[in-house]
Order: structure tokens, then sequence, then C-alpha cells
């Protein structure tokens, strides 16, 4: 039997970013997928990134993960939303050529020299004294120290278009069923969600000079920090919208959609709806607009965003040619749901390996999320966990206060999720400080130390910073009075006390031609450079308020709860408490107290316990 | 330094800049009210800091000074107090701490704590943070980390039960209130983050300021209304209102039950107030004499009655007093809610007993039990007639403050997720008063919710 120390089930966006960032560690990895060439695939929409959704990319890419040097080889329309808003808040996204994106995902995972990939279907894993040993393939088995387990939406996969179901795990690919009855063995809580896709349109058939076009940037802003400049070509998208029409067909039929006719038990997201579901709750809107997104370069299937739906063929027809510029479309595919289990990710702790078994690790939709990015995350933090487990490193584990991958696993393992959970900027109470602009600085000094970062990356990481500490120092040693600031146009307290460059800028109306004017030098400073600081320097009163919740945050985190505690062995614990927790294991107090029915006292008489143990 | 309320303001001064989480907490270790001594406590890093600015001078640990507290506002001298200094680790906390053995009076109280409330170096401690800090500095022994649990049980069984039948739950639900409608409206602006491609419809900001504005007024409303809340801690006034000589003095001696005010059957012989504070009932009460009502050229008494009116017009309850039954014929003067009639002198006059008047003799104390009872019971009437929301804790105004601050600065601020952020920051800082904190931190919310010592 062949052995690699980590073996990663699934080649989508979790199964590739785990198994790159454990081939990255240098570990024997091997990646089994049904079929090599769906590596990198694009089950639903082609575009990568949004709001809250292209921080976690440039997250992904500051642990040097695959996802963002992709998608800048293969978007083909680069937009940064919310560009109206401050940087906190921006959210990069580029629609992709799916052809390409498969193309450099493959590519970018050829060049790890510790990696194989292996056609198989693995039905089975195999764990001895709750530690896992092999997995068994339908061609053969795999022994190995650790497994990371990315399946999406493969589980006991069904879809449904109108009445019509069909087993599958994507379209025209089988399901698995093994896997689920062996996870549900260990003891591991399952659940049921469900997802769409809309049709696929010709979009030849598409009349285009009735639409209303949506440019993307004027210069394509690179997801990758380490990508220099977009070279690929750029094309234009279009937006369309449903009308009255398109909602009368939807409502006369809406007892023929599978969700509506209760043929689906599983709970779709409530922020991706369905367009039966918006004609239903919207009832007041008179249109909804459309997206119509190709798919690639050369290809003219179009993806028309925002009306994913599971009514029979026949009505997608109607209601699709019922929109402006689609009266005569040819539909390439219909839209469907998707009915698949995951596994309660409460089962998981913060290095996303199950609780109960000892190197199973657990990414991507499995977990009970949705989205590209959101299973990229979750990847590269289990890729990098599997690899540190079996090479005796620590776990490697990023707080809430440090990325949104903090918040995505702690809001995923502490509350569980009962819909597909997707990212948003709200979810986090330290966004300001949580940016697309500054995932590097947040957390590539983090997988330097980890040992999951190129030393390219690495080079290209220390000179950036040394610049912008060597700007922000040059900005806070050029001082000027108030009344000389005045004399350029700064409006400010005429107080007599002079202020740094830096201090400027945390004013909304200075500028950098300002400061220059003020200190030619600042010219010296690059653009990039000078915005990091700028950005800094606009945030900084909030910063310095969130820092007491931050440390808060941070100390109740630092209480961490050994794994083999016993919660029978503390007395003052009532049993319906010691039970949750035996359940729950919670890895350390802040999860501790976050587990419903928790009392304070409850929480002190652990914390107490614990104190006790290691004095 | 010159404010000319320009909004890019910088702030230069070092100590502006302590975090909250940095600053010296402080808190009075003896219960509120009137006592004979009362004891503060600072502790923190700062500790030092605080001490020089209250112009303490040199202290040496663990000893006991006799010091002067200066009010560093007016460099006035505050109080004579009894001053110890615990360096740390060897204190209660495990950080420097301070302890001043002051005098009792509200008045030291009260003036100490805006002068540690305005320094800012220091904060008000929040409920149970002087023993966060000595948990986290592992100086409790592991009897008390488990006596702590029961005492919570305990203390939130009491806890429940005063909120209760104090405030019949109508503060809880203001502030729910008022939190709920700051998260929705904070629902609104993140909508705007987090969908701009969702065709938001332009009108939701407005409807995002008209509510902003309203709650800040809520919160106006409350930080300006009269305190009840305050009161029951601080005290009541009761003023003694009449014509001249018909016995007020003596009755404010029959209930202060020791010769506080000069005592005379000469009209005219109080001319200024004199004031007793009292417990009544559970009541902290300022029971004051007032100069007897008439029309005089003498500057001094003159004085004095426009002080009565002042009282009759402000005091919480008013005795008005008479000494002799009123004529039936003449048309009576409609009492106010807050007032009780007295007919004194009872002693020396058959009376029919009436629910309209009180009968009492402050000579023999006839009667005088009977009044004492019905002062207290208007002034259970003034609490619960108290229709708006009253700020029971100086904590609780703290929070307000910091919600109305914020909320300022939403108006000020143009970019959504800073405007989100005051909103966030509003809606935080009101939720520590409901226990309620949209990010849980587990011992920030055990010990504020739970009032462990202090």
């Amino acid at each position: 039997m062949k052995h690699f120390d980590v073996i990663v089930i699934g080649g989508g966006h979790a199964g590739t970013e785990a198994a790159a960032a454990s081939a990255r560690m240098g570990i024997n990895t091997a990646l089994i997928t049904h079929r090599y060439d769906t590596i990198g695939e694009m089950s639903c929409n082609p575009a990568i990134g949004g709001i809250g959704k292209g921080t976690l990319v440039r997250e992904v890419d500051a642990l040097d993960g695959v996802m963002g040097r992709a998608i800048d080889q293969a978007g083909i329309h680069f937009r940064i939303l919310n560009q109206s808003r401050g940087p906190a808040v921006h959210g990069p996204r580029a629609q992709a050529d799916r052809a390409l994106y498969k193309a450099a995902v493959q590519s970018i995972l050829n060049e790890y020299s510790c990696l194989t990939i292996i056609e198989d279907a693995i039905d089975d894993i195999i764990w001895e004294d709750g530690c896992v040993k092999s997995v068994v393939g339908k061609k053969e088995s795999y022994g190995c120290d650790a497994v990371v387990l990315t399946t999406g939406t493969f589980l006991n996969g069904l879809i449904h278009i109108g009445d019509k179901t069909t087993p599958a795990g994507r379209v025209g690919e089988a399901p698995s069923y093994g896997l689920s009855e062996r996870l549900r063995d260990a003891g591991l809580q399952l659940g049921r969600l469900k997802t769409g896709t809309p049709a696929r349109l010709n979009g030849k058939t598409i009349d285009w000079s009735v639409l209303q076009e949506q440019p993307g940037d004027l210069i394509p802003t690179p997801f990758s920090y380490i990508t220099d400049s977009i070279t690929t070509p750029q094309i234009r998208c279009f937006i369309t919208h449903t009308n009255e029409e398109t909602h009368r067909i939807i409502q006369e039929n809406i007892h023929r959609s599978a969700m509506y006719s209760g043929q689906i038990e599983g709970v779709g997201p409530r922020y991706c709806p369905s367009i039966e579901d918006k004609v239903t709750r919207f009832a007041d809107k008179s249109q909804h607009q459309i997206f119509l997104e190709p798919e690639g370069l050369d290809d003219d299937t179009i993806y028309p965003n925002g009306i994913s739906t599971s009514l029979p063929e026949e009505v997608q027809h109607a209601f699709i040619r019922s929109m402006k510029g689609l009266e005569s479309v040819e539909i390439l595919r219909p839209g469907y749901a998707i009915e698949y289990d995951y596994i309660d990710p409460r089962e998981l702790c913060p290095a996303l390996e199950t609780k109960k078994v000892s190197g199973l690790f657990l990414a991507g939709q499995i977990n009970g999320t949705t989205g590209y990015e959101e299973a990229a995350g979750q990847g590269i933090i289990a890729g990098i966990n599997a690899a540190s487990k079996v090479s005796n490193r620590p776990a490697f584990t990023v707080s809430r206060a440090d990325a949104y991958l903090g918040v995505m696993i702690d809001d995923l393992i502490t509350l569980g999720t009962k819909e597909p959970y997707r990212m948003f900027t709200s979810r986090s109470e330290f966004r300001l400080s949580l940016r697309a602009d500054n995932a590097d600085r947040r957390l590539t000094p983090l997988g330097i130390q980890q040992g999951c970062v190129d030393q390219t990356r690495v080079d290209i990481f220390n000179s950036k910073m040394l610049a912008i500490h060597k700007a922000e120092k040059t900005l806070q040693s050029l001082r000027i009075t108030p009344s000389a600031a005045q004399k350029h146009g700064i409006k400010i307290n005429q107080d007599g006390v002079q202020r740094s460059a830096m201090e400027l800028l945390a004013l909304s109306d200075v500028s950098r031609e300002t400061l220059i004017s003020i200190w030619p030098d600042i010219s010296n400073i690059r653009p990039a450079v000078f915005d990091q600081c700028a950005i800094d320097a606009m945030y900084a009163r909030y910063l310095k308020r969130q820092e007491s919740e931050r440390n808060a945050l941070v100390q109740e985190e630092a209480v961490t709860i050994p794994a083999n505690l016993n919660y029978k062995d503390i007395p003052s614990l009532s049993n319906e408490i010691k039970e949750k927790l035996q359940q729950a294991k919670p890895n350390n107090i802040r999860m501790a107290s976050q587990i419903p029915g928790m009392t304070p006292a409850a929480v002190i008489a652990l914390l107490s316990y614990i104190n006790r143990q290691r004095a | 330094m010159i404010h000319d309320g320009a909004e890019n303001s910088v702030s230069n001064s070092p100590e502006a800049d302590i975090p909250d989480h940095a600053r010296a907490i402080f808190a009075w270790a003896t219960p509120p009210g009137r006592s004979g001594v009362a004891v503060l406590r600072i502790s923190g890093a700062y500790v030092p800091a605080c001490a020089a600015a209250l112009g303490l001078g040199a202290l040496t640990p663990r000893h006991a000074h006799l010091r002067q507290i200066i009010d560093p506002d007016n460099v006035a001298p505050l109080d004579q107090a009894l001053v110890l200094y615990f360096k740390a680790p060897h204190s209660f906390t495990g950080e420097d701490v301070l302890e001043l053995h002051t005098h009792g009076s509200l008045a030291v109280r009260h003036q100490l704590t805006s002068v540690l409330s305005a320094l800012p170096m220091c904060r008000a401690a929040e409920p149970g943070e002087f023993t966060r800090q000595a948990f986290t500095n592992g100086k409790l022994d592991l009897a008390q980390v488990e006596g702590l649990a029961d005492v919570i049980d305990a203390q939130s069984a009491r806890q429940l039960a005063q909120a209760q039948e104090q405030l019949h739950g109508s503060l809880s639900a203001f502030y729910e209130g008022l939190r709920h409608d700051i998260v929705r409206t904070l629902a609104f602006i993140e909508a705007y983050i987090d969908f701009p491609d969702e065709e938001i419809p332009d009108d939701v900001m407005h409807t995002v300021r008209t509510s902003v504005t309203e709650a800040q007024d809520r919160i106006q409303r409350v930080l300006q209304a009269p305190n009840t809340g305050e009161k029951i801690r601080e005290g009541f006034t009761v003023a003694i209102i009449g014509s001249p000589n018909v016995g007020k003095s003596s009755l404010l001696n029959a209930i202060a039950k020791r010769d506080v005010a000069i005592v005379s059957d000469i009209p005219g012989t109080t001319r200024d107030t004199i004031e007793v504070s009292i417990e009544l009932h559970g009541y902290l009460v300022t029971l004051i004499d007032t100069a007897g009502l008439r029309e005089t050229t003498d500057q001094v008494e003159q004085l004095g009655i426009e002080r009565s009116r002042h009282y009759e017009k402000n005091a919480d309850v008013i005795l008005r007093v008479t000494d002799h039954v009123p004529d039936p014929k003449q048309p009576k003067s409609a009492l106010e809610k807050n007032e009780i009639m007295i007919i004194n002198k009872c002693d020396q006059f058959p009376y029919e007993p009436s629910p309209e008047m009180c009968y009492i003799s402050a000579k023999t104390g006839e009667n005088i039990d009977q009044l004492l009872a019905l002062i207290a019971a208007k002034l259970a009437l003034t609490v619960s007639r108290q229709q708006d929301i009253v700020i029971t804790r100086a904590r609780h105004r703290q929070a307000l403050i910091a919600a109305a601050e914020a909320l300022k600065g939403f108006n000020q601020e143009k970019v959504y997720e800073l405007m989100a952020e005051e909103l966030r920051h509003a809606a935080f800082h009101i939720g520590k008063i409901t226990g309620k904190v949209e990010v849980d931190q587990l011992l920030e919310v055990i010990f504020s919710e739970f009032c462990i010592g202090k």
C-alpha cells in the first residue's frame, strides 16, 4: 500500500489549497480526486471575490495560497466593489475565464514537488484507536497519517430540477455515498443543506445591443500580493432585469419548484435566494437585476447571476425569455438545486480537525459553508494543520481579531450553522483592521513562522514591510505648525501644537499632493506604500478604541482547555452542563462560554478546575 | 488650548490617549449612602499618576498616611484622608492599589468621584472589575474562586429581584429597546456595505439618520431627566413650609429626634434653612426647615423666605404646617400630590382624625410616627410615579454618555464603515448596561452582569 503523510480528498477550492499548503510545508502529500481535469473547477458562477470574500482571497494569498495567483491569471473583468466607501470594506472581485482558471490552478499545483495527484474515488476512511490510518479508493488503498476531506456537495448529493431528482455531486458527476455513513459511524453529527445554480445561456443568442453595460475597473487590481499586473485581456459585462411578466410566470408555476413543493428538506441560504424566493418574498419589487457574466474569452456560455432556480425546464425557458435581450436566448443547461450532507462544524476544533477522530480534517462545503473563497480559506487552514500535525509542529490557528479566516472558523465551530455560511464584513467586529489591503501584514508573518510561505513571497513581503516602516518613520518625523499647515489649505485647530505628516494624513481632506507641496521629499515614497500609511492614519483613532475589545478577546482565547479534560470530574457542575461540555469539548474559555446553556457560575467552576489541574 | 470646534481636531495630550483598558480603575469599597468613613480604591498601573494628580505627595507602600486630597481643578483641599498605598504585585488586585479613607459625607463622595472621573488616567470600574483583575493576576485562592461560583448564583437571583421590584422591568425594556433600534439601524448601513450591487433604495439613509436622531433624543432625555434612581441613593428632599411660628422647627426636631434647629416662639426665628439628614423607612431624606412665610422688611429674613419658596417648588415632598384647624367655610386650597397638610399643636385642641390632614404634636410627639409613614408613602409614590426612565447607577450614566458620544460621532462621519463603527460602539455601550454584548466577551460579561465585590 502506498503511503502519504497527508492525503487530501477532493480537488475543489478547499482541496486545492489544502494540498498545496501541505506540499509547501515539505510534507509528502497526495491529492485524490475523481477526475484530474476538474481540479479548480468553478461549479457555480465564474467569479472570485466580492465584499468580505475578496478579503478572504487576500488572506489565503497572504499564506501563499493558490486562489489569488490563479484568478490573477484567469480574470477577465476586475472590479473593486465598494470603491466609493473606505478601504476597510473594499471588495476585490473578478470574473474568470473558467478554462483559464482551471489551467492556472493545475499548473500551480504541478509546481509542488512534494505533491502527487491521483485519480480515484474514495469510498472509505479507515481509523484505528481514533487515529486515521488509510483511505480506501475504487482503484486501491492509500496509507496516511492525516486526511483532509473536502467533498463539497458530493456527500449524498441529490440534484432537483422541478420534480425530477438525480443523484449527483455536480451535473454529470456521481455523488459519494459511503463516506457519509462512515462519518456518522464516528459519531459525527450530519445535517442537510441546499444550494442552487441558474441555467446557462448561449451568449450568441443574446441581444447585447439593448442591454446596460457594467464596465470593469480601468486598471485591474490584482488579488495576489505577488502579482505585478494583470495581463489577461479584459471583457465587458452586461445587466438585464426581470419584469412583471417574468414574475407572473414564476408565480403561476411556483408549486412546481422543488423548493416550494416540499421535495427539498435541506435549508438554503437566505442571502443567495432562488428567483422563486425573491419573487415570493419581495412581491412588491417589480424587477430584480440579473448580471450576465461570460464564462470565458473563447466561451459563449453566459452565467445569468441572480436567477438560481429549481423550476422545471420548460418554466425556466419561459421566464428567462421574458427578459429584455433574452427574448430568443438558447438555454444550454437548466438551473438546478442540489441537496447534500454536511457535518455540523461544531465537531471541529480551530485547526479544523474533528474532535472525535485524530488526523481527520474537514474543509469547505462539507462544513456547511458556501462559496469558493470560504472553501479555499478553510482548505488552507486545514492543509497547514494536517501538515503541522504529521510533522509535530504546533497547530496553526488564526484569531477572529486577526483575520476573516479566524472569524469564519470561530463562527462555524462555536455556533454551527443552519444555512450555508457565507462571509460578510459585518460578521467581524474588527472590520476596520481586517482589510483587503493589509492581509499580508496580518498573516504573512504567521505563515512564515509556520513554514507555509515560499521564499519568493518572503522576499517580496520583507521588502514591502521595510518600505512601509521607513515611510511611516519619515511621515512621523516631518512636523509642521498649525499656522503653516493652514497656509497650505489644511483646516486644523490653531492651537500652536505641531503635527506630524502622519497626523495630518488622518484628516479626511489631506492628500498626497498637499503633503508633497509641504515636504517635496514625500514624493520619494512609492504611491502603494504611501497608501498603506494613509489607510493606517485614517483608521488610527478607531483602531485604538478597538484595542480594549481586542485584548479581552485575546485574553479569553488564551485560556485553553486541555482536550483530554474529563468534565465528569468537575464536582460543582450540573450533569446537564457536564454533558454539554463533554459533547462540545471547547478549546478555550471563550468557546466554552458560547455554548448555549452555559451559566457564568459553570464557567467559573470550569476555570477554577483548569487552574487546579495546572497547579 | 484653544478649542475652535473644528471637526478635524488632533489631540496632542499624551494622557488623553490612554485607552480604556489601560487606565486605572476606581470604585467606592463602602456601600453608598452617608457613613462615618468611606473607602475608595484605585487600582492599576496609573495609580502613582492618580496619586500625584490628587496632590497626595510621596507614599510609602503599606504605610498609613494622613494627607489632604487636593482638587486638581482649583487646587483646593477636598478632604483629609487616610491614604494607603499597596505596590504591585503585593495588593488585592495584584496591581498598584491606592486606598483613600475619606469622610463619609455625600458631598465628599460626590466630589471625589467627579474629580477622578475627569482624570484621563483613570475611570470608574465596571462592576466586579476589581475581582476580575484579582482573578486574572492569580490573587484569589482556590477556595475564593470556588466560592465565587456560589456568590454569582446568589447574586444573580438578588439582582433579578432588585431589577424587578425597583424598576418594574421598564428600565431594561428601555435599554434593550434602545439597543435594538441602534442595532437595527446599523443593519441598514451594513446592507449598503455588504450588498453594494443590490439596489438598496436611497431613502434608507434618510431612515437611518432619523432613527439615530431619535436615539440621541431618547438618551438625552434620560441624561437630563430628574433622577429618582440616583436620589434613592443620594437622598430626597422634604421641606417643611408654613407661616411663622406654627412649629416647623419643632417638627424638624421631633423628626430628627435631636435639637438641631434653634427652637423659640419668636416668629421669624428661623431665618435660613436648616437641613438634617435622616433615614426614613429606608429612604435617605434631607429634611429642610425653612423660614416662615410672611411679609417682612427684614432683608435677611427676606432672603430666607426666598429660599423657602425655592424649596416649596423643588422639594420632593412638602410638609405644609399650620397650627389651627382650617376654617371649613374657607375655600380649601388644593394640595399638590407631593404635599402633606399638617396641623401641629393637636395637644392644644380637640380634633377629628381626617384622611386629608395629619394632626400632630411636635411637642408631645403625638402622631409623629404616622406622619413619618405618610412621608415614606409619598416618597414611594414619587419613585413609582416617575414614568420616565431613570438612571440608577453612575455606570449606566457613563455608558449612556459613551453611547451618546458615539452617536454624535456617527453624525460627523462621512464614510459608511466608520458610521457603522460608531453605531456598533453605541450598541456595545448600551449592551454593557443590560449585559447583552454583541461580541461575547466571557469574563467581561460574567463580571459585569454579576456584581461580585468591587
